[in-house]
């Protein structure tokens, strides 16, 4: 780059003193000659400028093969005229000889004033007067003429700008005479370059988008994914080729480019992107086809790539050809061969084709890059490194198809397989379900029967306890019955006393008065007081009887098992008397035993619609218990107590009171709760059934819709309140 | 000589007097009546001096018979001690043991037998 600098300052300085100087051509090597010197340059449009016969002494002299970049002298775009003399050797005039161009622009190739060639296509208009192009491999020629100095101008119409990047180097103007047989060599050479290049554009993209295509119907394989954006970011590259290499032959002129520069510097990068992308994509494919950890290593080299190849942008040749291809390729590149010998050696299936169509592309990627770097190494190389590197290039994108496509037959396969086996399974799954709900079924059945036959056999045990019940109810009252047998002996036996006394007394009286009547001085007065005795004591005697026998009636009604129709019932008579009952069937049992009771009726109470030897029952009950507790007390307290057992009626606001009050030992505060219950007894086993508070307790409540309340204090009494309400 | 007659029934008054008739006409006895124990006593504090024989009821509300004997036998050991004859309804064993313990001279049953009773009153009561 120095040395160019040097060149062209040397030029620009000395030249001007060999003005008019002439471009000696004295042979035509096959690398052709380069004319990169005394040229004259004008910026202007004039057609007498082809005239040979023009002074162009005072133009400006120029090195038109320099950097577009370095040219001071031109504006962005204009058009302008060069001009160049050429000695001719001598065996070298009248000889057609082949012209390469390469040139930022259009151009009209004048000699000795003769219209010969127009590359691209120089616009008039207003704006833009550069029509554009890149000509680069041509098999233009031009006929020499016979003259020793021969005039060429060239018409050039230009444009300078470039995108920002403007790192990619363009000669202003090189123009390169050479043997028509190079010319026709390098233009076939290009064609056959653009048509491999179209070709493996259209491989890469029918292969790749097939790829992405099978993808996108059923995302199971990823490598598909990932190696089809490798073909077709891959297509992409040979696209740019294509259009760079036929850049001066179709497509500039085919659609008329005005910016020739900017274009081809996109296309350019458009290139190093998608090489970029691509070798991306090549990696994590393969990393994923053979099932490749992507660890650091992967990330390494990927960074590698995505850094190192743009990085050739910013560079200059060779150094960008290092930078891009040695680390940003080759690296990836050997890193992929080592996964595949890593999956041959794990015997995966595709990998000894892949490595080998892979190693291919490496070997001739490092021959290319050898043969760019020393050309001589190998001619065969160096010339078809192109078609070898094509070659390779479609082999490895068939067997990467090749290799999905048994991927994806494989993947099938199993899936197909697991659908059997799914198949197979939901029909077990099924099966095993139906068999489930059989057993179930049976299961529930056997349960249903279970149930009926326990259900059964608890009604058995409901019926059976209700007949147990009833005849534990039964048994109370006869043991109620018998506690009362004794009190009731001794309540007839005092009726019958008098019945017995009062009618033999009668039978002395009667005879008293028969003997009286006998005699002839009757005692009136006698007859008369016996007479008066004889009827008190027939009434007495009826007294009596009647006792005994509503006695009898009591204890009868008391013995009857169902409940005792409800009539108007004199309460403080029913109470009296049971307590007497009951008083004297305790005296009966325990001689020792006494007690003071204490009535208190309200003689207001009148008649009481209940069902009298129910009421009576619970009284006795009542009873019962304040005697029992009083004796209970009475055999830990001998001296200085006196038993009470107190009976009051009472009209209440509701109905009427009757309270049976003892002073006995009380009840406790952890017995109270359970008095009510059924079969609990604080008595001596055998004593008590436990169920005459119960009873009672359903009598007051549930048969005469009243409440059995009870208070007590341990120790010094307790109150039983029996509540009924009455009518009204 | 009085008869004391403890009893908690109010016709046996009636029915004593009717049986004794003749001999309160003749005046071989005196009858007296007390409705309950306690009525009996306050009768002994009254007329201690007398000769009094004690007919008493065993079941009686309040004080019982069996408690009365004990009081007279324990408070009135006067000479001669009252003769107290128990009667009662319950007749049986134990009833009688328990009187004749606690110092009873005799006892009866209910309902009572007069004639019996006389023959037992014949030793205490002269010209019956």
């Amino acid at each position: 780059m120095k040395l160019t600098l040097l060149s062209v300052w040397l030029y620009l300085v000395v030249m001007p003193a060999f003005s008019q100087t002439v471009f000696r051509m004295d042979s035509l090597p096959s690398n052709g000659v380069v004319l990169d010197k005394n040229w004259k340059w004008h910026l202007g449009d004039n057609p007498n400028w082809a005239n040979p016969t023009f002074d162009d002494s005072r133009w400006d002299t120029i090195n038109p093969t320099q950097d577009i970049a370095l040219v001071r002298q031109l504006p962005q775009q204009g058009i302008g005229w060069l001009h160049i003399h050429l000695h001719v050797a001598p065996r070298l005039r009248g000889q057609l000889v082949g012209i390469r161009l390469e040139q930022a622009g259009a151009t009209e190739f004048f000699l000795n004033g003769k219209l010969l060639l127009r590359n691209g296509k120089i616009s008039t208009h207003k704006d833009i007067q550069a029509g554009s192009i890149w000509s680069d491999h041509t098999s233009q020629t031009i006929q020499l003429e016979a003259d020793s100095v021969q005039f060429i101008a060239i018409r050039y119409a230009f444009s300078r700008n470039k995108l920002p990047i403007n790192r990619y180097h363009f000669a202003f103007f090189n123009l390169r005479l050479q043997p028509i047989e190079v010319g026709e060599k390098g233009e076939l050479k290009q064609r056959v370059e653009i048509v491999i290049e179209a070709a493996l554009f259209g491989v890469f993209l029918f292969l790749g988008l097939l790829q992405l295509l099978l993808y996108a119907v059923s995302t199971v394989q990823r490598t598909a994914l990932f190696l089809g954006l490798f073909l077709v970011t891959q297509s992409i590259v040979h696209f740019m080729n294509l259009v760079r290499n036929g850049a001066d032959s179709f497509f500039f002129t085919l659609v008329g480019i005005t910016n020739v520069l900017a274009v081809f510097e996109a296309i350019t990068i458009g290139f190093i992107v998608a090489i970029t992308i691509s070798t991306f994509y090549y990696l994590l494919g393969i990393y994923q086809y053979f099932g490749q950890p992507r660890k650091t290593t992967f990330w390494a080299i990927a960074c590698i790539t995505f850094t190192t190849i743009p990085g050739a942008l910013f560079l200059n040749y060779p150094y960008n050809f290092l930078s891009q291809f040695i680390p940003g390729l080759l690296i990836p590149f050997v890193d992929i061969l080592w996964i595949g010998i890593l999956a041959i050696k794990r015997k995966h299936p595709g990998a000894k084709l892949f490595t080998l169509a892979h190693s291919l592309v490496l070997l001739i990627f490092i021959s290319w890059t050898v043969s760019v770097f020393l050309p001589n190494v190998s001619p065969f190389l160096s010339e078809n490194v192109l078609y070898l590197f094509s070659i390779s290039f479609l082999a490895l994108a068939l067997t990467i198809s090749l290799l999905l496509a048994q991927e994806r037959a494989a993947i099938n396969k199993l899936l197909r397989q697991q659908l059997l086996d799914l198949e197979v399974l939901s029909g077990k799954t099924i099966a095993q379900e139906q068999e489930k709900q059989q057993i179930l079924s049976t299961q529930n059945e056997r349960l249903e029967q279970q149930v009926e036959v326990r259900t059964a056999e608890l009604n058995q045990s409901l019926t059976e306890l209700k007949s147990t019940q009833t005849q534990l109810i039964q048994k109370e009252k006869l043991a109620s019955l018998g506690e009362l047998t004794a009190g009731i002996a001794h309540e007839i036996q005092n009726p019958l006393n008098f019945v017995n006394n009062f009618s033999e007394v009668s039978t002395e009286l009667v005879s008293e008065l028969q003997e009286e009547e006998t005699k002839t001085d009757r005692d009136t007065e006698l007859i008369q007081e016996l007479l008066n005795d004889l009827s008190s004591n027939l009434q007495k005697i009826n007294h009596h009887g009647g006792r005994a026998s509503s006695i009898v009636k009591g204890m009868l009604e008391h013995s009857r098992t169902e409940s005792g129709e409800k009539r108007p019932t004199d309460i403080n008579a029913l109470a009296d008397e049971y307590l007497k009952i009951a008083y004297h069937g305790l005296k009966a049992k325990n001689k020792s035993f006494n007690c003071e009771l204490v009535t208190d009726f309200d003689p207001t109470l009148g008649l009481v619609e209940v069902a009298p030897q129910e009421i009576g029952r619970v009284l006795l009950n009542l009873y019962n218990n304040a005697f029992y507790a009083l004796s209970e007390k009475q055999k830990i307290t001998p001296t200085n107590y006196q038993p009470t057992v107190s009976i009051n009626t009472q009209r209440s606001e509701s109905g009427i009171e009757i309270r049976v009050k003892d002073n006995g030992t009380g009840i406790p505060e952890s017995v109270k709760a359970k008095i009510f219950q059924p079969f609990f007894t604080t008595k001596p086993t055998g004593e008590g059934t436990g169920l005459g508070l119960s009873l009672s307790y359903d009598i007051i409540t549930k048969g005469h819709g009243g409440t059995l309340t009870v208070e007590s204090q341990p120790g010094s009494g307790t109150e039983f309140i029996i509540h009924l309400p009455t009518k009204g | 000589m009085t008869i004391l007659v403890v009893d908690d029934e109010v016709d046996i008054k009636e029915l004593f007097l009717q049986r004794f008739r003749r001999e309160i006409r003749t005046q071989v006895l005196q009858l007296a009546f007390a409705l309950s124990a306690q009525e009996a006593l306050d009768y002994l504090d009254k007329h201690g001096g007398l000769e009094i024989l004690i007919l008493s009821d065993i079941n009686m509300p309040g004080m019982s018979g069996l408690e009365l004997l004990r009081r007279v036998r324990s408070q009135y050991p006067l000479p001669p001690p009252p003769v107290i004859m128990m009667i009662t309804a319950y007749h049986d064993s134990p009833n009688y043991q328990q009187a004749m313990a606690d110092g009873a001279n005799d006892f009866l049953g209910k309902p009572l037998d007069f004639n019996l009773l006389k023959e037992k009153l014949k030793p205490f009561v002269a010209g019956l």
